[in-house]
């Protein structure tokens, strides 16, 4: 008894009908890797990986990876599907067929990543001094390997218009003699065409010493009235900062009163000293103090009484030339006089 | 996990070659037989994947053992075998099967004043030339009255076999007979002659 295959009445062979292809997919979809066989007659398909695992063998599933099929839309489709493709998923997929010799097919799978930041090899929010270097770096991976932006906006809230893109393209960003005006947020920005993209933001802030700016070095006012006395300080981080009269710190009482207030520009501060009822023995020099780990600096202002004398002198210089009663700048200089001392 | 089994096996030609693999707790999964360097199965599990009916799988239900056979073992055989368990984490072993072409046929003791009688029998793809005959590491040459040392060739198999015949075993003819064939295959045979007087 001979027993003939039905491939060999026919002597029709097996063949691949679609030429070799690669097949590209992005991380976590799934790719379908195609191998269609004309006549396989009673012949078994396998698939195999690069490393020449065995996955697939006829309609079944080898590998212990439920992700691995045999998808077979039509009856001569033997093709390989992966479902939730992972990068290390990637390489020279074989479909073989058991004819004498073994007729091979090759798939070649790529696997695109959208980008991703490495939180643990990335910059974090960065404090500094004045002068330094500072280097920020955003470690990326995907696939194809993704372009890193730099963007900087001010650390203000609502600023975010403001943004900015600076320096280069690359992992890393680096800032040399830093100035306080470095500061702000920034951000980078990986791209590699498979979305989505992503960002990471870091915070720099430039610490520098205290400067004091009075906007009036010397006020005047009467005994009797009120004054306020400010003092801008401008320091990261902010400072400890006081007033200072005849050699001691003021604090808030009923004759001065001492607020703190920001205006606007990041790192500045106004300090302002409210002084009631002015009496003979407020008029002087008031020193502002500030102070931070990184130095201090002081800037001193006069507060004086209003000197009706010299308006007295001053009368009475016009009084001679003019037809003014001399009882009646008398009677004027006894009362600048009263109210002013 | 696999058992510890034999991961270096030799053949002579023509034998019956039997590639160990010994697989514990299998489970589901398959075992898989292949050559290192060809990119097909050979067998998976207990089916023979390529046309090639020397091949076959040992194994039965109740034990561990894959072992690979291969009938009438030929010099392009040799080589590197993998034997791999259908899983991600990637086990497998390597088995090297060498197979050796010369093959000394003969007695290993004899009495002193008995024939002895070697035959060497050289295959490979072509037909090898010559073979040559060492005893002690010196080459042995025929000589008239004492040693004969015939070749026939065999197309068919393509073996050239040699036979050294010396007519009477004398004490001094004790020692390593080795056969190299000029494909310098090579082969040792330990002979004793025995002295029962």
């Amino acid at each position: 008894m001979v027993y003939l295959k039905f491939s060999d009445i026919f002597a029709v062979n097996p063949s691949f009908d679609v030429p070799v292809v690669n097949i590209t997919v992005i991380n976590g979809k799934t790719a379908i890797l195609p191998c269609s066989v004309d006549s396989l007659g009673d012949h078994k398909v396998v698939w195999t990986d690069q490393f020449s695992t065995l996955l697939t063998f006829d309609i079944q599933r080898i590998i212990d990876d439920d992700r691995i099929g045999v998808d077979r839309p039509y009856t001569k489709d033997w093709n390989l599907i992966i479902h939730d493709v992972r990068y290390s998923d990637k390489g020279r997929y074989i479909c073989q067929i058991n004819t004498k010799p073994v007729q091979t097919k090759s798939v070649e799978l790529i696997v695109l990543v959208p980008p991703v930041i490495l939180e643990d090899s990335s910059s974090n929010d960065v404090i500094c001094r004045e002068g330094e270097t500072v280097t920020l770096t955003c470690n990326v991976t995907g696939v194809p390997t993704p372009t890193v932006n730099w963007y900087k906006r001010p650390l203000a809230d609502g600023a975010s218009h403001l943004k900015e893109k600076v320096g280069m393209n690359g992992e890393i960003l680096i800032i040399h003699n830093v100035s306080r005006f470095c500061d702000g947020i920034y951000e980078c920005v990986a791209y590699n065409d498979i979305p989505p993209a992503v960002n990471r933001e870091m915070i720099v802030q430039v610490e520098f010493a205290p400067e004091i700016r009075l906007p009036n070095k010397r006020i005047s006012q009467s005994v009797g009235r009120e004054t306020i006395l400010e003092c801008i300080i401008e320091a990261f981080p902010q400072a400890l900062s006081f007033w200072r009269y005849k050699g001691k710190e003021l604090k808030s009482s009923h004759k001065h009163r001492i607020e703190v207030y920001q205006d606007g520009e990041e790192h500045q501060i106004t300090l302002s000293l409210r002084i009631v009822d002015i009496r003979q023995e407020d008029f002087g020099k008031y020193v502002c103090h500030a102070s931070n780990k990184l130095g201090s600096d002081r800037e001193a202002m006069d507060l004086f009484g209003k000197k009706a004398v010299y308006f007295l002198e001053y009368l009475t210089k016009v009084s001679r030339e003019s037809y003014l009663n001399r009882h009646f700048i008398f009677a004027i200089s006894i009362y600048l006089l009263y109210i002013c001392f | 996990m696999f058992n510890r089994t034999p991961t270096n096996v030799t053949y002579h030609v023509g034998d019956t070659a039997i590639l160990p693999c010994s697989v514990r707790n299998l489970g589901t999964k398959e075992v898989i037989w292949k050559r290192k360097n060809q990119k097909h199965v050979i067998t998976v599990g207990d089916f023979v994947f390529i046309s090639d009916n020397s091949y076959s799988i040992d194994h039965r239900d109740d034990s561990d053992d894959w072992n690979l056979i291969i009938k009438n073992v030929q010099k392009s055989h040799a080589g590197y075998f993998e034997c791999q368990v259908s899983t991600r984490e990637n086990m497998n072993i390597t088995v090297q099967l060498n197979v050796i072409a010369v093959h000394i046929s003969g007695p290993a003791f004899i009495d002193k004043g008995q024939p002895i009688v070697l035959t060497c029998n050289a295959s490979g793809p072509i037909t090898p030339d010559d073979i040559d005959w060492f005893k002690d590491g010196k080459k042995v040459r025929s000589s008239a009255e004492h040693i004969s040392i015939r070749s026939i060739r065999n197309a068919e198999t393509k073996t050239l076999y040699s036979t050294l015949k010396i007519k009477h075993g004398e004490m001094t003819d004790s020692g390593t007979y080795i056969c190299r064939s000029s494909d310098l295959e090579i082969e040792s045979h330990n002979l004793m002659v025995l002295n029962g007087n």
